[in-house]
């Protein structure tokens, strides 16, 4: 290069001429050719001209690097054809012959066609093709322009499979940017919003900045969910929450639906959040289920609890009775009194109104007992009894921020036992920690469920980070009338007893490292449990 | 025999406590209220007539220990059980110990005060059979060895007669010990004279 320079300088020289030369403008035009060849050259664009069979009749270099396989002389007469699949190559033939003959679509606008070579790693290379007939060809001749699309098209096709891929999920998602605008949502969002009767501009939502929507809503939101949302939404986009998640009830006319939002930061430079809107209802439904089948259990307890009571609770129901008639008939005399003593009157009164009130909560809490279960002993598996209770627990756990570990042998556990009823016993137990560790407001709640196979029996621990055990209560929380009264616990644990003892185990509790440890053990079915 | 009646309270529920007192008090009763069996046995004493109200189950010592402790001070008060869930053994075992009734809770003043009212009557009634069989011991201590005897045999039913071939003296000796029996036992008639012997049983054993 830097020779053909000196030369031209020294030819330029030789000539002697000016710019205007004749002889100069000449050997000028060649040069201004010969740097439109170069530039020809360095240009990311292949030039071509084909004949109308589709043979290379001129090509710059950078048409052979795009091409590849050959040099550009060897391309030389060759056509593609060979390098094609069969469809391709006859379709190629085709769009170059219409180039030459400007047969094509438009006479104004060049014939396009999208070329594939083979590739190496990244898959086939996608050419891109416009190609016009050469105006001094005479219909045989075409002039073609291409470019490499294969990282375009790549990009493209990656954005549509992404976008496929997000409108395959069943969840509702957007892509929000750093304001909160939403920039991407899938099928199942405009679905759902179509389905709710959002506008037209809701529906797609692209543009729409969803902080705000969320806040605009904020007015018949009893829960403050919308704004909920939205905060969180904008403490994920700052970067204060690495994560967000809320769940909501969201009913139709049809059904009851719920939904869990979680929002999730994209990590870009840029920054912005992925919104997703799951549909939980199921689970929902199943924790109400289990809700329900829960407060079954509990009941059937309770029946047991005021059977065991009963006469207790007689007792403690006749004194303030007693009291009551007691007093309302002193009153019928001191109101019968001359003069009346209006101010010994109302003090009766109220003394006899305070007895009721003292009847009304005994029968209010009775209330509250009262159901019947059956009993059956069956071979029965104890980590699917752990497993049925912990299931059980599990919303009230998690309502009360309480983990749960379960700690399990591996091989299966069998005991002779009426299932429900050890879930019963595993539900009193847990719950009991749950309540505990709640009632002292513990700063870390957890519970570990074990269950072990000594040699002739099973051993379930239930230990708590609660506050522990009062070593004033010790043993005697299983004595059905020691209940703590801020809970009504020690109930569950007297029934607890009762029943593993009837399963021939035995219950006790022991003092953990800070928490209640509370363990019981269950004979194990010699028949059914291999050696 | 002049003190009014006291009606002793024990129920270690303040509420039914003191309802128990107000009602009574109302009703014209001297209360004695006390919430524990100890303070009961403290404040109680045995030669003022009355009657006693107890709860039979309490913390403690219950109604029936309450009742033990009483017959062992030799405090014969009549004592009406209140219970709120009575169980048939307890109720057995009281009234064997000599209580005079029971009372289910809740109750009405007017049930309570009708066997309140009772047991003062019998608390009476105890009190001067008491009296009446001192003074007959007394008028008794009075009377000769012969005297005794012939008491015995009269108010067994034997004829002067019989009397007097049983004890070999003559029917108008008898008829004299008789007259002297009839005499010092300030009695009016055989009738009378069988009474006391009577109130006063194993006299002269």
């Amino acid at each position: 290069m830097a020779q053909n320079t000196t030369e031209s300088v020294e030819s330029q020289a030789a000539a002697g001429a000016g710019p205007e030369g004749g002889a100069y403008g000449q050997r000028g035009a060649e040069s201004l050719e010969n740097l439109f060849t170069q530039l020809c050259d360095w240009s990311p664009i292949g030039y071509a001209v084909f004949d109308i069979d589709g043979r290379f009749i001129e090509m710059n270099e950078a048409g052979a690097r795009l091409l590849g396989e050959r040099s550009r002389s060897e391309w030389m007469g060759e056509s593609l054809g060979p390098l094609l699949e069969p469809t391709q190559s006859e379709r190629v033939l085709r769009h170059l012959q219409e180039a030459c003959d400007g047969s094509g679509e438009s006479r104004e606008q060049p014939c396009v066609v999208n070329v594939f070579l083979p590739g190496e790693q990244g898959g086939p290379r996608r050419l891109q093709f416009f190609s016009r007939p050469h105006p001094a060809g005479g219909g045989r001749l075409c002039l073609t322009a291409f470019q490499d699309i294969s990282a375009e098209a790549r990009r493209r096709e990656s954005e549509r499979q992404r976008q496929a891929v997000l409108d395959a999920l069943s969840a509702h998602i957007a892509v929000l940017d750093a304001t909160g605008r939403i920039t991407a949502v899938n099928a199942a969002w405009r679905r759902f919003a179509r389905g709710n009767g959002a506008s037209r501009e809701l529906e797609t939502g692209i543009g729409l900045n969803y902080i705000d929507a969320c806040c605009d809503v904020s007015a018949e939101d009893p829960d403050r969910l919308a704004q909920r949302s939205a905060e969180g939404i904008q403490a994920v986009i700052n970067g204060d929450l690495a994560h967000f998640t809320l769940e909501y009830p969201c009913h139709s006319a049809q059904r009851q639906r719920w939904y869990l939002m979680s929002v999730t930061p994209l990590g870009l430079e840029f920054g912005g959040v992925v919104v997703v809107h799951m549909d939980i209802s199921e689970r929902v439904r199943n924790e109400q289920e289990s809700r329900r089948r829960r407060e079954e259990v509990a009941h059937a307890s309770r029946l047991s609890s005021v059977t065991v009571l009963a006469a207790s609770l007689v007792h403690e129901l006749s004194q303030p009775l007693a009291a009551a008639q007691l007093y309302a008939e002193a009153a019928v005399v001191l109101g019968q009194q001359e003069p009346l003593n209006q101010m010994q009157l109302l003090s009766v009164v109220g003394d006899m109104r305070g007895q009721v009130d003292r009847a009304t909560q005994i029968v209010d809490g009775l209330r509250r007992f009262m159901r019947r279960g059956e009993s059956k002993k069956e071979s029965s598996r104890l980590e699917e009894r752990i497993h049925e209770a912990v299931t059980l627990v599990a919303p009230l756990a998690r309502r009360k921020r309480v983990r749960l570990k379960l700690d399990l042998v591996s091989e299966p556990v069998i005991v002779r036992a009426n299932a429900l009823q050890i879930e019963q016993v595993l539900v009193n137990l847990l719950c009991n920690a749950i309540e505990a560790m709640d009632l002292a407001d513990s700063p870390v709640r957890n519970i570990r469920v074990g269950l072990e196979r000594l040699p002739e029996q099973a051993q379930v621990t239930v230990a708590d980070t609660g506050p522990g055990l009062d070593p004033e209560w010790g043993p005697r929380i299983f004595e059905v009338l020691e209940t703590r009264k801020e809970s009504g616990m020690g109930m569950g644990l007297a029934i607890s007893r009762t029943i593993v003892e009837a399963h021939g185990g035995r219950i006790w509790v022991e003092s953990g490292s800070g928490g209640t440890v509370l363990c019981f053990t269950l004979p194990l079915h010699q028949e059914s449990n291999p050696a | 025999m002049k003190e009014s009646p006291v009606v002793m309270l024990l129920d270690d529920d303040p509420g039914v406590l003191r309802s128990l007192s107000l009602a009574l008090s109302l009703a014209g009763y001297q209360i004695e209220a006390y919430a524990t069996a100890e303070d009961l046995l403290r404040g109680l004493d045995p030669s003022r007539p009355g009657c006693l109200v107890l709860d039979l189950r309490m913390p403690g010592m219950d109604g029936l220990e309450v009742q033990q402790a009483l017959s062992d001070r030799g405090c014969s008060l009549p004592v009406i059980f209140m219970s709120a869930f009575g169980d048939i053994p307890t109720t057995v075992r009281a009234l064997k110990a000599g209580a005079i009734d029971f009372l289910e809770k809740p109750f009405s003043t007017e049930s309570l005060i009708a066997r309140i009212e009772e047991a003062i009557e019998t608390d009476r009634r105890q009190r001067a059979q008491k009296v009446l069989r001192q003074t007959i011991i007394e008028r008794a201590g009075h009377l000769t060895g012969r005297e005794m005897e012939v008491m015995q045999l009269v108010t067994a039913g034997l004829s002067n007669k019989d009397i007097a071939r049983q004890l070999e003296i003559s029917p108008r000796t008898v008829e004299k010990y008789r007259a002297r029996v009839m005499e010092k036992m300030h009695a009016d008639s055989i009738a009378d004279l069988c009474q006391m012997v009577a109130a006063s049983s194993g006299l002269g054993n």
